[in-house]
Formats: structure tokens, C-alpha cells, sequence
């Protein structure tokens, strides 16, 4: 009995030390785990996110409502409006120098709240309507889409299209996706030798799992229980999957992978083919499209010059008659340490970018 | 290293201070996080970014 005693007490002390020391590394080193909430969230009850397959036309969108994004570093509200975008309630006619936001997480304001994300701080700088039409997710493809298809109908005369090098090249192919756990229906243009034809993953949206019922049955499972448990409740676990899901992706490369150094031709050319057709659908509209970097890009740039994307996009977009600006050199003209534009705990934009990339913006706007 | 461990594990049986696994373990442990968090390997670790 004294032995089981002893085993006992020996293995309690040493799991509440391993856990005092994943404690610390998690808020003193790694930061980008996940920081347990210690919150019954395991037996799965509601989808607490946003954004899911809901659109024929674009796939992926919010629903509408009020969310809660909550990060180690952040708590963010979302306030998903009656048309399903991250915004205020708009009117559709309306001024008709309003401009229209397109773009993925970076330009929908992932992690911040309403007056510091970028198209709130340009509505401020330009008083001018600025409407968010980004979502998380998105792929050039569908911002094209949710151009063409919502966008549109709102009254408006520049058009802002926020391309992120870092996924969006890679991001908008059939290739993406086939590994994962969610049945995806999401646009394409795949090349059909002469030109683009647009295809979805899935026939139907029907098909599709990403939304609020695949979400439910993936979650419910015994697995899944046990890993949002163990999520939940042990700081080991998030060091473990940190260091599991870190490790192996950067020692497969030297340099870091940078959109802006890594793209392929073939992305590049169903880049621009989007970027065509979203200025023949603006019509008259201005258009501006801006390049995002993320932090891997600045570990590529060398300071000076013009990286190779960004080169190509802006002879590119001299030829269309579109507006462009890469805030990649705009933002490391401005600080010495990139890191300071960026949340400590996830790699998306904070407040201080928003802003700046607003300022730069406006600047472009008055052009 | 092995004969470390087992010379280290015999000293525990024979002398029953079994009070010293839990000391022993967080040792490792803490090195071996400090030898990742300290590589450059994680340095530009890789985001979900959506």
C-alpha cells in the first residue's frame, strides 16, 4: 500500500512540474502555442467560428452573427453583418466614391477589433466608406468571385485587393486541400491551355463539410474530444504539438519560404489572369492591388531592390492600368524589426501595421 | 549514455530515492526545450495563416 502510495505521489509531483515548466516556455518562449483555457469546451456543443462553405458562388463565408476570436495575445469580436461580411451594415447605393476592401484574414482584420483593423483606419484617414468584403481563407479566386457576384452591387468607385504572397499563390490550386479533413467545395481557375476555365472542388455545395454539421460530426469524435481536452487542460500537450507541427516544416528548408522569392510562372500568370478580370468587372473603377508580407518575407528581403513578385505584379499592373504598391519595402523603409508589426502570437498583422499599411494607402489613394 | 541511465536507475532502487525522478525528468525536460527554443529552427516558425 505504501509503495502504490509512493508511486502515486511520485508521479503527481513530477506531471505538476512538467507542467510548471511548459507553463513558463509557453509564455516565455514559445508564445505561438496555444495557451490552454482550462475551460470545458471538449464535449463539443456549438461551432464557435465564423467562417464556413456557405456560398455557391465563392465557397467560403461568415455567418452572420457575433463571434469571439480569443488568442493568448488578443480577444477579437467579430460582428458578421446580414450579407455575411465582417463589416457594418451597408447601404447599397450610396456615395459613389465609397471603395470596396477585398482580401483575405490580413485585410479582414484577423485578431483585432473594429477600429484597428486597415479599412477602419482608411475610412477614418479618406472619409470615405471603406467595405470590408475580406475573408479569412480566401484565395485570389474568391475575391475575384465575391466581386463579382456581391461586391458589385454596391455602389462604389475603387476597388482595393489585398494579395498575400505568402499563401495566396500556393493556396489557389487544385493541389491544396487534398489532404484535408474537411470536404472542400472551392473555386478554381485551372489553366485549359488556352486560357482559364473556373471549376469548384465539389459539384454541389452540399457536398462540402467545412461549415457548421461536418464541423460537429469532426469534433464529436473520440479523438477529437480527447485532443481539445488535453488542449484545454495541459500546457504539455501544446508544447508537444507546437514542436511537432514546427519542427519538420522549417528543417525541410534552408531559407525560409517567401511568396514573394518562391512563387512558380504558372502562379504568377493565374494571378494576373484574376487580376484581369476583376478590373474588366470594375469597369471604369479604379483598382489598386497591394502585395502583404508576413514575416518570413522580411527574413528574405535584403533592404534594398525590388523582390521578384513584386516586380513582375508592378510591370504587370503599369500594362493594366491598375494601381500597386508592395508594403513589403514600404514596411521595412519604416521600422528596423519586422517583428514589431506583428502579433506575438500568431503570425497576422497588429495594430501598428493596420495602420501604417492605412497611411500608406491613403497616400496612394491622393495620387 | 545508456550505462549512465541504468547506473542512475540502480543507485534509485538500492537506495529508494525514487524523491529524485521527478528532479531528474524536469532537468532533461528543461534542456531539451531550452536546446529547441534556442535553435533557429523554430525561429521563423511556420503560421497558420488564414
Amino acid at each position: 500500500m505504501r509503495k502504490i502510495k509512493n508511486i502515486f505521489l511520485v508521479t503527481l509531483i513530477t506531471y505538476l512540474l512538467i507542467e510548471l515548466v511548459c507553463f513558463v516556455f509557453i509564455k516565455t518562449k514559445f508564445k505561438s502555442a496555444h495557451f490552454p483555457q482550462f475551460s470545458f469546451q471538449y464535449n463539443y456543443t456549438a461551432y464557435d467560428f465564423p467562417i464556413a462553405e456557405i456560398s455557391d458562388h465563392w465557397g467560403t463565408w461568415h455567418y452572420p452573427g457575433k463571434y469571439v476570436e480569443k488568442k493568448q495575445c488578443f480577444e477579437s469580436v467579430y460582428n458578421i453583418n446580414s450579407y455575411g461580411a465582417r463589416d457594418k451594415e451597408r447601404s447599397r447605393s450610396g456615395d459613389t466614391g465609397r471603395i470596396v476592401l477585398l482580401g483575405d484574414s490580413f485585410m479582414e482584420g484577423y485578431g483585432l477589433n473594429v477600429p484597428h483593423r486597415f479599412s477602419d483606419q482608411l475610412e477614418v484617414l479618406t472619409q470615405k466608406e471603406v467595405m470590408n468584403f475580406a475573408c479569412g481563407y480566401f484565395t485570389p479566386t474568391q475575391e475575384y468571385l465575391v466581386y463579382k457576384h456581391l461586391a458589385t452591387s454596391f455602389d462604389h468607385n475603387t476597388v482595393i485587393i489585398g494579395i498575400l504572397p505568402f499563401n495566396d499563390l500556393a493556396e489557389d490550386d487544385t493541389s491544396f486541400h487534398e489532404q484535408d479533413k474537411f470536404v472542400h467545395y472551392q473555386p478554381y481557375f485551372v489553366s485549359n491551355g488556352s486560357g482559364y476555365q473556373l471549376i469548384y472542388r465539389e459539384d454541389k455545395l452540399s457536398k462540402s463539410t467545412f461549415n457548421k454539421a461536418g464541423y460537429a460530426a469532426l469534433q464529436n469524435t473520440g479523438k477529437e474530444r480527447l485532443n481539445r481536452f488535453l488542449k484545454e487542460f495541459s500546457f504539455w500537450y501544446n508544447i508537444y504539438q507546437f514542436i511537432r507541427t514546427s519542427k519538420p516544416s522549417v528543417n525541410k528548408m534552408e531559407k525560409p519560404y517567401s511568396g514573394y522569392y518562391d512563387f512558380t510562372e504558372a502562379q504568377l500568370k493565374k494571378l494576373e489572369f484574376i487580376l484581369e478580370q476583376l478590373k474588366k468587372t470594375s469597369g471604369a473603377r479604379r483598382v489598386i492591388v497591394l502585395t502583404l508580407p508576413v514575416q518570413n518575407d522580411f527574413l528574405r528581403y535584403n533592404g534594398s531592390g525590388i523582390p521578384p513578385l513584386a516586380d513582375k505584379l508592378k510591370t504587370f499592373c503599369m500594362a493594366n492600368d491598375i494601381g500597386y504598391e508592395d508594403l513589403l519595402g514600404e514596411f521595412a523603409k519604416k521600422v528596423k524589426n519586422p517583428s514589431e508589426l506583428y502579433f506575438n502570437c500568431d503570425g497576422h498583422w497588429n495594430e501598428k501595421a493596420n495602420q501604417m499599411a492605412a497611411e500608406i494607402v491613403l497616400h496612394l489613394l491622393r495620387k | 549514455m545508456k550505462d549512465i541511465l541504468v547506473d542512475f536507475w540502480n543507485y534509485l532502487r538500492q537506495h529508494k530515492k525514487w524523491w529524485l525522478v521527478p528532479l531528474i525528468i524536469i532537468i532533461f525536460l528543461v534542456g531539451f526545450l531550452l536546446a529547441i527554443s534556442g535553435s533557429s529552427a523554430l525561429a521563423p516558425f511556420i503560421y497558420s495563416l488564414f
